[in-house]
């Protein structure tokens, strides 16, 4: 035992060629999408890797300077973990791969959010995580992204008075231009918009919810075209009072 | 004697393991930061994997599937064109597979024969079919359509990190 031990040690410091030989290359993206579906009254976030390990477990070897495959290295395993959490939906996500593959692995989380839930009257969500991660267990981890470790959403509403029609929308209905109706204190919202799309009925007035994201608290929101348009009328012939929107700054 | 053999072994294992590592330097992309340098092939293949149904798909994929085509309905796009899409996404899923299975096979086959798994061939088949879908949602979907596609992806990229080492 105590030989073949110091055979391995002499192999391993007097050919430091065969050090070389192991080599794992990867490409990996990693692709997180987020948005608010109306009809279900749903928040999904979507983490999906797609990417690749290639390489080789052959090294230099034996008194001849054969080529020898390393069985830890050939019979390794890539253990993929999204991690992909919306408040308490979602969790770690994980897969087991071979040393070497093409993969294409996607997880979606749900979060059911009705309509009149705090988020959706504009507090701040601060539990959303996606991340992706690989682990093997021949080299330990090659893959560990932080670009996306927490995010802070809002549902954002925001009222619009309309000013004009512009014209038809690509997918129906007609654009109309708009200015945001917000009292002093929630000017300007978080979101806002010089014109909606895709309007059935035109309306004087229009309260909407946009799904927006930012990361860290103090950076712009970034917001969706609104999941949610409401239509409203005059009252008794007189404009809709300033709302409060959202505004988070 | 031997415990400490045995140490300078895992030492040594531990530095090939490193060695291995850092075979190339590695690069992260932030397409929140750099969008200019997320390719137009890595949008189209997340995403394709992402809205493109697929024959395993559960009620629950299926709705999650219907749900990422409804976003280019808040860009503009027609149910008709997103029909057109949606096709189109079904048809270029299965190839994209097709190639990816057969790489991970070959690449472990040939891990445990003895050789280096190569990946610029399945690479040049990849781009090519993204290439191919490009071409053919540009001339199967309405003028507006395929614009409206082509900014999407766009801005898409801000939801892409690329790693490769």
């Amino acid at each position: 035992m105590r030989r073949s031990l110091l055979g391995i040690l002499f192999a391993c410091i007097v050919m430091p060629g065969a050090v070389s030989a192991f080599g794992v290359d990867y490409s990996y993206t990693e692709y997180t999408t987020l948005g608010y579906d109306m009809p279900s009254q749903t928040l999904t976030q979507t983490v999906t890797v797609t990417g690749y390990s290639t390489g080789s477990c052959t090294h230099v070897c034996g008194p001849n300077n054969q080529q020898c495959t390393d069985p830890n290295c050939a019979n390794a395993t890539h253990v993929l973990t999204i991690t992909n959490t919306l408040g308490a939906a979602g969790g770690d996500y994980t897969f087991n791969l071979p040393m070497f593959y093409n993969l294409n692995q996607s997880v979606a989380v749900s979060l059911y959010l009705p309509v009149g839930s705090p988020v959706l009257s504009g507090s701040q969500f601060t539990a959303a995580t996606s991340r992706a991660k690989i682990l093997c267990s021949f080299i330990g981890s090659i893959f560990f992204d932080t670009g996306f470790l927490s995010r802070y959403i809002e549902e954002a509403y925001t009222r619009f008075k309309y000013t004009l029609t512009i014209g038809p929308s690509p997918s129906g209905g007609v654009t109309v231009a708009v200015v945001t109706w917000c009292n002093a204190a929630s000017t300007p919202p978080d979101w806002a918009t010089s014109t909606i799309a895709n309007i059935g009925t035109v309306y004087p007035f229009w309260d909407t919810i946009a799904t927006c994201i930012r990361a860290p608290t103090t950076a712009p929101w970034s917001c969706w075209a609104p999941g949610t348009i409401l239509g409203l009328p005059k009252i008794a012939g007189m404009d809709q009072p300033l709302a409060t929107c959202t505004k988070n700054p | 004697m031997r415990s400490a053999i045995a140490v300078l072994l895992i030492g040594l294992s531990l530095g090939i393991a490193a060695e291995a590592q850092h075979h190339a330097p590695l690069t992260q992309i932030n397409g929140k930061d750099h969008p200019e340098l997320i390719p137009d092939n890595v949008v189209l293949n997340a995403f394709l994997e992402v809205a493109g149904d697929s024959s395993k798909d559960s009620p629950t994929d299926k709705a999650r599937r219907g749900f990422q085509m409804n976003r280019l309905s808040r860009a503009g796009m027609t149910d008709q064109d997103k029909t057109a899409l949606s096709s189109i996404f079904g048809q270029y899923k299965i190839k994209s597979a097709a190639i990816a299975d057969a790489f991970s096979q070959a690449a472990q086959a040939t891990a445990q024969n003895g050789g280096t798994v190569e990946i610029e061939t399945i690479l040049q088949q990849q781009s090519d079919l993204m290439k191919a879908m490009q071409q053919e949602i540009a001339s199967t979907l309405s003028t507006d359509g395929a614009a409206i596609f082509l900014k999407f992806v766009q801005q898409e990229k801000a939801g892409i990190v690329l790693i490769t080492k």
